[in-house]
């Protein structure tokens, strides 16, 4: 595990799949080439329909096809360098159109992958054999694949273990996220020592995600690797490029992934944020957020007003939190900044002056309000709306 | 516990579950007793065990956090109410000082002793190491509560099982602060297929309560990749905006 992982990514095929135009397919990879992902795996036939204009496959692009002779003539014809041939394993397999194939492709000058999609299902006993009665063809590598989801981690690394010992050519790893194993187990298989592993920008497609693949051989295998300073930016203007929206939650780099809500958690983020945060959200481009809902405490309130420079005193920060409970509570979310302000606003009755216009009492109340603040007066202040708001309900 | 949330902790001890439902606690005297002014008989005590929450959090020492222990399951006991003890960031501390904690739950009458991964620090493959001598030596039944942060909660609590916890905590769809927790039905799904495991979680109904779930958070099940266990990952623009 000396040299970093290859990451053969699954997100610009994505993208070829969803018929985006070339102009945004061009935009994709100039992301995907931010984001270090120069390594893919392409379907020829979407690709050629882009036309002739488009930019000729990136060396490392790997078509993917089946075993057939016409196939991988046409994929050099396009320009590409690899060919990635997908099969499905069985007893009985047609092994000479296959050998055909690998042959011609070798003939063309072209590197061969071959993909077994059912590879989990197989014993590494039918690999091995299989693998080794193809290997005077040149086969350069094996890609293991889970598409049934079967594998656990365990498994999985023992398995990539015996087979690395049992096959000559290189083996590759490509997980599916059918059980939600995806990241555990090409973690798994780069711990077995597997260097290139199939991921796709935020786990699309149900494939393992890039970011948690990145930062899991980061922090959790221990080995060096460079992080991009804008991963969580860069992978959600991916997701967006394919119309998609990464969800709140998304480990690594969804928005709520560093947002702090419940007393104890902020109160102990506040003294050192390495009690609550795994690493520093700068690593990946992001920033540590305080959100203000039911399960907050006055601390995270005097936190949050504090770093918009008001301080709060005791006694208005139970007040408010009083408030923001229920308001949380009714709308079944947390509070956003503006809500927050329009609360607090409220409570020193600033709100309503503005609302009632030119009323007497509402003006007054406002003078009086503002008034009282600037001589620190805020908690011997009666209460003098002249109605109450629905919100505070 | 605000006056909310007791109203909340209320209504769902009245909704008279079949589950066993047990409330929250820090180890303080003021939070065991709101507890049982609620109406609950079974109280899980939490207490951070790793060197790092204890000074750095908590601003004290190891030995004030067990006394602090040993008095709220006393005060817990004192009103016949069953136990279960929350050892707080375990990941980070060692395999003794769990021990340490869960022998002191085990003497005190606590049935059961939870594990936290608070900041999801573990792989499959440290889990499975740090809990087979926790399991091999600890008195009472052990519950794993993994975090998402990397993207591996599932799987650790798959490797716990695998090292014999008898607990697995879970949340729906994987809800909870920051990334989430291991999702109910992904853990009970691969249990199922992969060991084998009997379990009384219903597939049809954990799909029905992550539908409900989403629609209450606002997370429309769209997009979800056919993934038979669903992961609400992505959502799709509202098709008419």
């Amino acid at each position: 595990m000396v040299r970093p992982p290859i990451f053969v990514d699954q997100t610009l095929n994505q993208g070829l799949k969803q018929n985006l135009s070339p102009d945004q397919l061009a935009e994709l990879v100039r992301y995907m080439t931010e984001l270090g992902l120069t390594d893919a795996d392409i379907q020829v036939a979407a690709w050629q329909s882009l036309g002739r204009n488009f930019m000729p496959p990136f060396a490392q692009y790997r078509a993917v096809i089946d075993p057939c002779v016409h196939q991988v003539e046409n994929a050099c014809k396009s320009g590409f360098k690899i060919v990635n041939i997908a099969i499905f394993y069985h007893e009985n397999v047609e092994t000479d159109s296959l050998l055909l194939a690998l042959v011609t492709a070798k003939r063309l000058g072209l590197n061969t992958v071959l993909q077994i999609r059912n590879a989990s299902e197989l014993s590494t006993q039918a690999i091995g054999d299989f693998v080794a009665s193809l290997e005077w063809s040149g086969l350069d590598s094996i890609m293991f694949c889970d598409e049934a989801g079967l594998l656990d981690p365990m498994t999985t690394y023992h398995t990539c273990m015996e087979l690395k010992k049992r096959i000559a050519v290189e083996l590759e790893f490509c997980a599916y996220n059918k059980m939600g194993l995806a990241t555990a187990n090409t973690l798994a298989a780069l711990r077995a020592g597997i260097r290139k592993v199939t991921t796709a920008v935020a786990g699309i497609d149900s494939y393992a995600a890039f970011e948690e693949i990145v930062l899991g051989y980061r922090f959790l295998l221990n080995q060096p690797i460079e992080i991009s300073s804008n991963l969580a930016p860069l992978s959600r203007t991916v997701v967006s490029c394919l119309g998609r929206e990464v969800a709140v939650n998304k480990p690594i780099i969804g928005h709520h992934v560093f947002a702090h809500e419940s007393g104890i958690h902020v109160d102990g983020v506040i003294k050192n944020p390495e009690l609550y945060e795994p690493f520093a959200p700068e690593l990946v481009g992001l920033s540590r957020r305080l959100v203000i809902g039911k399960h907050s405490g006055t601390a995270s309130l005097k936190a949050k007003f504090l770093s918009w420079n008001l301080p709060l005193t005791d006694f208005d920060a139970s007040l408010l939190l009083g408030i923001v409970r229920r308001k949380a509570i009714n709308q079944k979310s947390p509070l956003n900044d503006c809500q927050l302000i329009d609360l607090y606003d409220e409570m020193l009755g600033r709100g309503l002056g503005c609302e009632a216009g030119g009323d007497e009492i509402c003006r007054a109340e406002k003078k009086y309000s503002l008034s009282i603040q600037r001589y620190g007066m805020v908690n011997k202040r009666p209460v003098l709306f002249s109605q109450r708001r629905k919100s505070w309900q | 516990m605000g006056p909310e949330e007791q109203e909340a902790m209320k209504l769902i001890l009245n909704a008279s579950l079949a589950a066993t439902v047990f409330a929250w606690n820090r180890a303080r005297r003021e939070d065991v007793l709101t507890s049982i002014q609620c109406g609950f008989s079974f109280l899980h005590i939490s207490i951070p065990i790793s060197d790092l929450h204890i000074y750095d959090k908590l601003k004290t020492n190891r030995e004030q956090v067990l006394k602090q222990l040993e008095h709220t399951i006393g005060l817990a006991k004192s009103h016949g109410c069953r136990v279960s003890v929350g050892a707080e960031d375990a990941s980070r501390a060692t395999c003794e000082q769990f021990l340490q904690v869960a022998e002191l739950a085990a003497r005190l009458g606590a049935e059961r002793i939870r594990y936290a991964d608070t900041i999801g620090r573990l792989d499959p493959f440290s889990t499975y190491e740090k809990m087979l001598p926790i399991m091999a030596a600890c008195p009472i039944p052990v519950e794993f509560h993994g975090h998402n942060d990397f993207g591996l909660a599932t799987a650790n609590t798959l490797a716990a099982c695998q090292a014999g916890t008898q607990y697995a905590s879970t949340t729906i769809a994987g809800i909870g602060e920051r990334a989430g927790n291991a999702s109910m039905e992904e853990v009970a799904q691969a249990l199922r297929v992969m060991f084998h495991y009997q379990t009384t979680v219903d597939s049809q109904k954990t799909n029905q309560l992550t539908k409900m779930l989403e629609q209450i958070l606002d997370r429309t099940s769209e997009n979800f990749f056919n993934q038979p266990v669903m992961k609400p990952y992505f959502r799709c623009p509202h098709p008419y905006n």
